[in-house]
């Protein structure tokens, strides 16, 4: 059954997408900062359930989770904070020196080289879903990320902490005027990009078998696309733009023929590019984020 | 009638005259460090191309490496003997037999460099925002995904070797003073000067009629050309050249070269060089494992790029500007000039 | 006579431009006072300064006899001011609801209270009532200036500012705009309105400043400054 493997493909690479594109976009919503860092995070979960393995399953887990947020509160507290007045290019140099750093100290740590590693293995293999077999891991990739996007809508929408942070996001400087702590929202909004960025890396580990210094940073470059596709600032958009270009990479990938395959991701941001001329301010754009004369 | 300010002529100046006697020194008085001063020019070639772009209108480029890549594959492509050629590639004859020095080759290539930024920057220059930055990192990916694949032309995962190894000091040396020669130059052109007023602010530029997209343009053209050029000149200083030899390290490298010296000006880029420049290489010393007495430091790969990175955010966080700002090395020699003539 | 904000010889400067000279203002509980001048006097300059998102250079802006220069937005209006800024800056995004919940942010006395004065806001403001649930970036200018006013009254201030809240509205709007305003009188709190629209801005208030290139120019009684020759220069540039 080709095509609903195909389907099922896609859909499960639109939702990682999607959620690295929240991770990052949920961050320069209350801050406007487009946070490179984020696949660090990513990286930083993963190792963690490196380190302990042979520990029970949630250890692990928590661990994974409570190393990347709190490296996602120390990047704020320390790069980020002192510079929340500068400019967005500056912003955006420091977090890419915070992802440099970052990717280097796990070099120092454990070594350049891939390193192997066995977690959740009743994930692999194939569930069978009547006639057809499908991969155990997608299945639970996009329902647990169906789940989490509820628990975010939820979040957002009818918990004070959610509504001050749309508030937030929408004016900054009014959601103070209000009495909405600044630094509370910041904080947990890189609180909230861990936890999806720990979520991310225990997919990664379990589809790849590995963790390397490396392991956040193709995901978070595409994370920057799919946010920019969906319209940055938006979260709906961020979610929207990962399943645009998940499924588009995947459609790639079948329908190119077969000796160009090898430049999916070359074709894959040259469409990019395409579509940036078509519609630079992505799908979902809100007339107040155009600039106000 | 327009009147504009006086030109700077003080910065290229003294710039050159600083680098010149950079270049005079080493070559006399320690001639181990030649290789060093050499990268650094290299450096400042590419550093002061990104500027031209950057500074001016107030983009980071993420993706000038590429046009790095496309100066020193189009470079090596040309200048290689045709034997190699034939071993290594797989080109049509025509390409095969050609054979360019690199000083000839020297313009083809960065010509090359800057139609490829004439072809794919329109989708970059409309963008506003922070969104072009992001932008830029797709061209650098399509760069490298091209240049790791396309086995005939690039060699693919294969580096290739034997590139005429013609980058002397005294070439770098030269590029450099061209570099910093057309930056400063365009810097106070007429167009340079609109395309700052787009840096400040995008919709007041607009409404007094300038036209964001095609300065960009050119600006993003003519800095395709300076790094395409610093491709060449660092293919033929390294020798052999591969996909991975210019990627995210450096990107990374440079963009920090330009953000800690200061990326509105000329002389912050420069600046940046010398000083990121200094660092590495005292880092590379150290990082081979030294001992102090009875301290002895262990070797650690990847110990360098750490340090970089923190000296890096700790620049950033006192000084976002950069170690310079805005301010071009002429206007302070003036001015301190004006001061001492009282 | 009960002072709740006090603001003496502010400094306000945006680099080398000053913006504020020596400016010095009070409000008492329960008094409506106006801040007149013309475009660009400092008006929204002096607000923002007293809530906390300009710094002063010199100056002292004091709450209730307490000095509250320097302290951040936030903790300024958990002490009791409120502004109400220029445009209105109503969460589009967000249901009315939402938006006027949210001014009870900074409140530390339970639901019960705040959904008390939630009846009471509503009762002011009827119009609110009728589109509860609906996103505020749906509502009309003035229905949205309401929705502001109503927030910052949630947060149950000692002081509220209002800049400019006739810009960008019909007459008849304003008209019930400034209705509200009234009435703020009875609940005590301590109204500073900024306006360029001096016609209802002295008709309201008890007390008015004039306010002109960051300097006062004149303060009195709102009817005595209508007859005021200050007044009238500061807007048709008369020779003073």
């Amino acid at each position: 059954m080709n095509v609903l493997q195909t389907a099922l493909d896609a859909i499960d690479l639109g939702a990682i997408y999607a959620l690295a594109a929240l991770g990052v976009g949920l961050v320069f919503s209350v801050m406007r900062l487009i946070n490179f860092a984020h696949g660090e995070l990513v990286a930083v979960a993963g190792f963690s359930v490196y380190a302990l393995d042979g520990q029970p399953l949630w250890i692990r887990v928590i661990a994974g989770l409570a190393s990347a947020v709190i490296l996602a509160l120390i990047m704020e507290r320390v790069a980020f904070r002192p510079l929340r007045r500068a400019e967005p290019s500056t912003l955006l140099i420091t977090s890419f020196a915070v992802s440099y750093l970052v990717q280097h100290l796990i070099i120092v740590v454990f070594g350049s080289r891939p390193l192997g590693v066995s977690f959740l293995q009743e994930l692999s293999g194939d569930v069978a879903m009547g006639s057809l077999r499908l991969p155990r891991l997608e299945v639970v990739t996009v329902a647990a990320t169906v789940m989490l996007l509820v628990g975010l809508i939820v979040f957002f929408h009818r918990t004070p902490l959610g509504i001050q942070m749309r508030a937030a996001a929408e004016d900054f400087t009014m959601a103070r005027l209000v009495g909405i702590k600044a630094n509370r929202v910041i904080a947990t909004a890189f609180a909230i990009s861990g936890c999806l960025a720990a979520f991310l890396a225990f997919i990664q580990v379990v589809q790849s078998g590995t963790v390397s210094y490396r392991m956040g940073l193709d995901l978070v470059l595409m994370a920057f696309v799919s946010a920019v596709v969906g319209g940055i600032g938006s979260l709906v958009g961020a979610t929207l733009g990962g399943m645009v270009v998940g499924i588009t990479s995947v459609c790639l990938q079948t329908f190119l023929p077969p000796d160009t395959r090898v430049y999916r991701d070359a074709y894959l941001f040259g469409l990019f590019l395409v579509f940036l001329i078509a519609r630079p301010q992505g799908l979902i754009f809100r007339k107040a984020d155009r600039e106000r004369v | 009638m327009t009147r504009k300010a006086p030109p700077d002529l003080a910065t290229p100046a003294i710039l050159v005259a600083l680098l010149a006697a950079i270049a005079t020194l080493t070559v006399v008085v320690a001639p181990a460090m030649q290789r060093p001063v050499t990268e650094a020019f290299i450096y400042i070639v590419i550093v002061v191309g990104l500027q031209i772009f950057s500074g001016n209108c107030g983009v980071i480029s993420f993706g000038h490496v590429a046009f790095v890549v496309v100066g020193a594959y189009v470079s090596a492509i040309l200048t290689l003997p045709t034997h190699k050629k034939h071993s290594m590639l797989a080109l049509p004859q025509a390409l095969e037999q050609l054979h360019f020095s690199t000083i000839e080759s020297l313009l083809v290539s960065s010509l090359a460099a800057a139609t490829v930024a004439l072809l794919i920057g329109f989708p970059i220059v409309r963008l506003r925002g922070i969104v072009p930055s992001m932008a830029t990192f797709a061209l650098l990916m399509i760069t490298h995904t091209i240049a790791l694949n396309w086995k005939a032309v690039t060699g693919g995962r294969q580096a290739l070797v034997g590139l005429p190894l013609d980058t002397t000091i005294w070439v770098a040396l030269g590029g450099a003073v061209f570099a910093i020669c057309i930056a400063v130059w365009y810097q106070q052109s007429t167009r340079g000067i609109l395309l700052r007023c787009t840096r400040e602010s995008l919709v007041a530029a607009e409404s007094i009629g300038i036209n964001v997209v095609g300065e960009r343009m050119v600006a993003l053209i003519i800095s395709a050309f300076v790094c395409g050029l610093g491709g060449v000149l660092f293919a033929h200083f390294l020798g052999t050249l591969n996909a991975n030899t210019f990627f995210l390290d450096t990107t990374f490298l440079v963009l920090s070269m330009l953000v800690v010296g200061g990326y509105r000006s000329v002389t912050g880029a420069v600046f940046g060089v010398a000083v990121l420049s200094m660092v590495s290489e005292l880092f590379r010393y150290f990082e081979q494992g030294i001992s102090i007495g009875a301290f002895s430091l262990p070797s650690l790969p990847g110990l360098q790029e750490v340090a970089l990175a923190i000296i890096m955010l700790a620049i950033l966080v006192a000084r976002p500007d950069g170690l310079l700002g805005a301010q071009e090395i002429g206007r302070l020699y003036l001015l301190t000039r004006r001061l001492f003539q009282l | 006579m009960n002072t709740m904000l006090e603001v003496e010889g502010l400094h306000v400067a945006y680099g080398a431009v000053t913006a504020l000279r020596g400016v010095a203002i009070s409000v008492a509980r329960g008094e409506v006072v106006a801040v007149i001048g013309p475009n660009g006097a400092g008006k929204s300059t002096l607000l923002r300064a007293i809530v906390g998102l300009n710094k002063p250079g010199e100056g002292d802006v004091r709450l209730n006899s307490v000095s509250i220069v320097g302290r951040s937005p936030e903790r300024i209006v958990a002490d009791g001011i409120c502004l109400v800024p220029e445009g209105r800056h109503v969460f589009t995004s967000l249901s009315v609801r939402d938006n006027v919940m949210l001014g009870a942010t900074t409140r530390s006395d339970g639901k019960r209270a705040c959904l008390r004065d939630l009846e009471k806001i509503l009762t002011l403001f009827p119009i609110l009532q009728r589109r509860y649930r609906q996103r505020a970036g749906q509502l009309s200018g003035g229905e949205q200036q309401m929705l502001a006013i109503a927030r910052a009254l949630m947060a149950a201030p000692k002081v509220l500012l209002l800049d400019e809240p006739s810009l960008g509205l019909a007459p008849l709007v304003i008209s019930a705009v400034y209705e509200v305003i009234e009435q703020l009188r009875l609940t005590g709190v301590a109204v500073l309105v900024v306006e360029q629209n001096i016609e209802m801005a002295l008709r309201v208030a008890d007390r008015a400043y004039v306010l002109d290139t960051g300097r006062i120019l004149a303060s009195g009684r709102a009817n005595e400054l209508r007859r005021m020759p200050e007044v009238a220069s500061a807007y048709f540039g008369g020779a003073s």
